[in-house]
This record gives structure tokens, C-alpha cells and sequence, in this order.
């Protein structure tokens, strides 16, 4: 492995790059990791916020107490899935096995997108729970005392205190989800990491595509890092910390 | 802490380029290539399309294509846009859509010459092919690029109505697709350092193995799900023996093995024939 050969190779490489159309093939992948990173992120957000707030309620009594003891169950099956298996499993159970089943078609960048929204749910449940009992159990108290009900008191007072608290946590979250779409080239979708394999496969030389991606995928990371501090500083205003 | 990051990244680069060098040492200063093929076919196997079971209609249409193709010699044509001088046709995949009556084929673009990238474009004699049926049935083409052992499940599942990429006819295979007639002949062949000299003296399969058996255990490298594996594994449904002393290690893409076997992690490589010729020409060009 001579400079010479490495001058070589990221010759090829560039050639392919921008002669040859593979900046379009980076640009679609690039695109496709983010759009699914991001939706996966929302998606997450809300299965994660609904369920913590499940997990957290104390227990009740009554019919209403008895489909909260179920709702509880099912979240918690649900968790330990999609906790207890690995990300590129849950893709091929989802997009080979269950839904031919169900005998339901969609696009793979869908199944991608939900499979990975899922997934993110069960991972933001547990912060959102810990963020949500964070907060001083005095703020329940006094919007139960000013009359408001638990739902209320829940979306209005307590989730968006708790939103704050785990900003860096769901932060992590995302920067997770942007990595972890490297995988989704296994149910065929075209993300970051198969732009750069299909750039490599031409010249059968893979050395210097990797190396690109490999940087690439840091500067996305450190933009967003940069992003979540910058939305950080603007909510922590009212802090005064 | 700027200064120190940035000794750190020094130090880092600095590692990155040493371990690199040294970690090839005895490299191809020679200019005569790092790697060669062992021109000596181990196995007879015939390609086809892999086509949905649930669509007898396609199956036989495909198959008056390959006969026409075979007669009117356009089939030669496309292999002499790849092995002979011959420009290659690239082939453009439209976007998938339910509302057009679209031929969805799906491949594994990894395996030139039959089927490979450059940029957004597909190339290779079994994309040709592709674009050639779908005129001839009328339809549009939208080519799927999956990973190759997903790309029989493709067609089995409906994702695809047919599977094109260098596909072996093989048994058990034949439980997800069924296999059109055969438009071209391969067989499997070794990539071995081009410093290698144990099989100077081979003229036959047999001879190949042979030798192969005379070593130590070692790895023997290849695309994961290809005729390759279950030569080396052994399998009853392909009627391979295995050999015995090797074991089998996988990869994503030829290319990647190779590379790996240039880095001394395993000691051989086995892949189809023509796509090993290109591994070579552009493997021992890039070193």
C-alpha cells in the first residue's frame, strides 16, 4: 500500500464521485437518512410520551383502573421487544415476515421509518419516564389543587418541564437514530452507507468511499450536536442557570 | 483543550498512515498486479431469471425472450458490450408505481459485469437483459438493488416480479422462484495473491482441489450466498462435497473479500469467473 496506490484509489473514487453521478446516489441517500432519522424521532417522541405516561400513573381501582393495568401490560411487552432485539432484526421480522403476513405492501422506506419510530418509542418511554419524574411531585399537587384534572395537569404542566430536563437525552436520541439508519439497506432503502457501497462496488475499491462516508456521517452528527445546544441555550432562558 | 485535540488528531492521522503503510508491506512494487485468477473452472452452473411462482403468464413470455435473444444474437451483442469492445448501455431504474404497469426486477448491483453502479446508473449484461424484456413485454423497468441473498425473498415475497443477478439454477432456490431457461454458462474460479505458486502446476478442477486439501486449514473468502459459499461449505442440494479444510467466510461483495485477502485475513477467494476477471483488472489498477 504504497501513497502512490492511495493516490490512486481516491482518484477512482473521486472520479466516480463527480463524473459519474455518485454525488446524486450521496445526495438521495443523505436526504433518505435524515427524512427517516427525523420522522423516526416524532414518531418515537409520541408512541414514548403516551406510554410513559401510562407506566407512571399510580394504580387505580375500578373498570378504569383495570384497562390501565392492561394498557400497562401491553406497554410493557412492547418495551421489552423492541429493547430486547436488535434494530436489523426488527427491520427483516417487519418488512419480510410480518407484513407479507398481514399481507399489507409498503414502500421499504416506510416500513423503514416505522419500524424505527417503534423502536425509538420503547427507548424514549424510559427517558420521557424519568424525565416526567423528575419534576417536582409539588407540581402535580398544585394543578390537582387548582382543579385541573390529571390529563391536564399531565400535558400542560408536568411533560413540558419534563421535555426540558431531557433535551440532551432525546438529543442522543436522534444522533442514535441517524447512525442506526445505516442498516436500513437490508430491507433495500438507499441510505448513506449503500450510496457509498454501490460507489465503491464500481471500482471494486472500497477504501476511500468508506473513509468519505465515515466523515460525512460525523459532520452530520456534529451539526446536529451543535443544533440541540443552540435550541438548549434558547429553552434554558427562563433557567437562569 | 484546542491544543490538545489538535495533537491528538495529529497523533491520530499520523498513526492512521503508518499502520497503513506498514500493515502492507510486501506490496505490489512490481507493477504486476497483487492479485490473479486461477484460470481453471471448478464448477458447471447454468444462469436464469428467477420469476415469481404466481406468474406462469411472465414466466413464459420471459422464456420466448431468452430464445429470441439466443437466435437473433443480441444476447452475444450485450456480452461483447462486457467482454469484448463493446461500449456498456447504461440502464436507468424508473420509480416504483403501483399505477403503471411497471416489470420490477430485483438485483444485486454488485456483481460486474453483470450488474453494477457507476453513480445512479446501472450497468451490465443482466441489466441489459432487463431493459431489453421490459420493451419486449411492454412495460416499464424498475430495478430493486438489495442485498443478494435477499433477492430470491424479493420475488417470493411480491416485492419483485422477477430476480436478475448472475442467479444460479440451483434446488433449493427453486422453492421461491421459478428459473426461466438459461442464457449463460458460468462456473466458479479462485483469486489467490498473484505471489501464490501453489497452483502454477494446475490443470484441472481436481488438480485445484488437490492442492487445496495439501494445506494447512485456511479461509476462503466471497460474496455470502453465492454458488461459492455452499462449494466451499458443502451442500447435498448442490451436490458440493465442501472442502474440508477450509472454511468459509463471508462478505457482502467480492471486491470486499478480495481486498481482505490483501490484507492477509483470509488466503483465497472464490467467485464466478467473469465477474473475477473484473475484480482483478481493477483491484491490481488501484494498487
Amino acid at each position: 500500500m504504497t501513497i502512490q496506490s492511495l493516490v490512486t484509489k481516491w482518484n477512482m473514487f473521486f472520479d466516480t464521485f463527480l463524473n459519474k453521478g455518485g454525488y446524486k446516489e450521496v445526495l438521495t441517500g443523505l436526504l433518505n437518512t435524515l427524512i427517516i432519522a427525523l420522522l423516526a424521532l416524532v414518531l418515537g417522541i409520541i408512541i414514548g410520551t403516551i406510554i410513559a405516561a401510562i407506566e407512571v400513573q399510580p394504580k387505580k381501582y375500578g373498570a378504569w383502573g383495570k384497562t390501565l393495568a392492561v394498557l400497562k401490560k401491553i406497554s410493557g411487552i412492547y418495551v421489552a421487544f423492541f429493547r430486547g432485539t436488535p434494530m436489523v432484526v426488527q427491520l427483516l421480522l417487519g418488512y419480510f415476515v410480518i407484513l407479507p403476513l398481514l399481507g399489507i405492501n409498503l414502500s421499504s422506506i416506510v416500513v423503514a421509518t416505522l419500524i424505527m419510530g417503534l423502536n425509538s418509542g420503547a427507548y424514549v418511554s424510559e427517558i420521557m419516564r424519568s424525565g416526567i419524574l423528575s419534576v417536582d411531585i409539588g407540581q402535580m399537587e398544585a394543578g390537582r389543587a387548582l382543579g385541573l384534572g390529571y390529563g391536564t395537569t399531565m400535558w400542560k404542566i408536568i411533560i413540558p418541564q419534563a421535555v426540558k430536563n431531557i433535551l440532551p437525552t432525546l438529543g442522543n436520541e436522534l444522533i442514535s437514530l441517524v447512525k442506526e439508519t445505516s442498516v436500513v439497506s437490508f430491507i433495500g432503502v438507499v441510505d448513506l452507507y449503500k450510496a457509498f457501497r454501490n460507489i465503491g462496488s464500481g471500482n471494486y475499491e472500497y477504501m476511500m468511499p468508506f473513509l468519505v462516508m465515515a466523515v460525512i456521517y460525523i459532520v452530520i452528527i456534529l451539526i446536529i450536536t451543535f443544533a440541540l445546544k443552540m435550541m438548549e441555550r434558547g429553552l434554558r432562558a427562563s433557567d437562569k442557570r | 483543550m484546542k491544543k490538545l485535540i489538535s495533537k491528538i488528531a495529529a497523533v491520530g492521522l499520523v498513526a492512521a498512515m503508518a499502520m497503513s503503510l506498514a500493515g502492507c508491506g510486501a506490496g505490489a512494487g512490481s507493477g504486476a498486479g497483487v492479485v490473479k485468477t486461477i484460470d481453471i473452472s471448478l464448477t458447471d452452473e447454468q444462469y436464469a431469471f428467477g420469476v415469481d411462482k404466481n406468474n406462469a403468464d411472465l414466466l413464459e413470455q420471459t422464456n420466448k425472450y431468452i430464445e429470441q435473444i439466443k437466435s437473433d444474437g443480441t444476447l452475444d451483442s450485450i456480452c461483447e458490450h462486457y467482454f469484448g469492445d463493446g461500449e456498456p448501455v447504461g440502464v436507468t431504474s424508473a420509480k416504483e408505481d403501483d399505477s403503471k404497469d411497471q416489470l420490477v426486477v430485483a438485483t444485486n448491483a454488485e456483481f460486474s459485469p453483470f450488474e453494477y453502479k457507476e453513480g445512479d446508473t446501472f450497468y451490465g449484461i443482466d441489466m441489459e437483459l432487463a431493459q431489453g424484456l421490459a420493451e419486449y413485454l411492454n412495460k416499464e423497468l424498475v430495478i430493486l438493488d438489495v442485498d443478494f441473498e435477499a433477492v430470491c425473498t424479493y420475488v417470493d415475497t411480491g416485492k419483485a416480479d422477477m430476480a436478475i443477478a448472475g442467479l444460479t439454477i440451483n434446488e433449493t432456490r427453486k422453492e421461491s422462484v421459478n428459473f426461466t431457461d438459461s442464457y449463460y454458462t458460468a462456473s466458479q474460479v479462485l483469486i489467490v495473491p498473484s505471489s501464490d505458486t501453489a497452483f502454477d502446476s494446475c490443470e484441472t478442477a481436481d488438480d485445484v482441489l488437490a492442492v487445496l486439501a495439501d494445506q494447512d486449514a485456511g479461509r476462503i473468502g466471497g460474496q455470502s450466498g453465492t454458488t461459492a459459499e455452499f462449494y466451499v461449505k458443502g451442500d447435498s442440494d448442490w451436490g458440493f462435497d465442501g472442502i474440508s479444510n477450509m472454511s468459509w467466510v463471508g462478505y457482502t461483495s467480492g471486491s470486499l473479500a478480495v481486498n481482505d485477502m490483501l490484507s492477509g485475513n483470509i488466503n483465497y477467494v472464490m467467485i464466478d469467473k467473469a465477474p473475477a476477471e473484473m475484480i482483478v483488472k481493477k483491484v491490481n489498477a488501484a494498487n
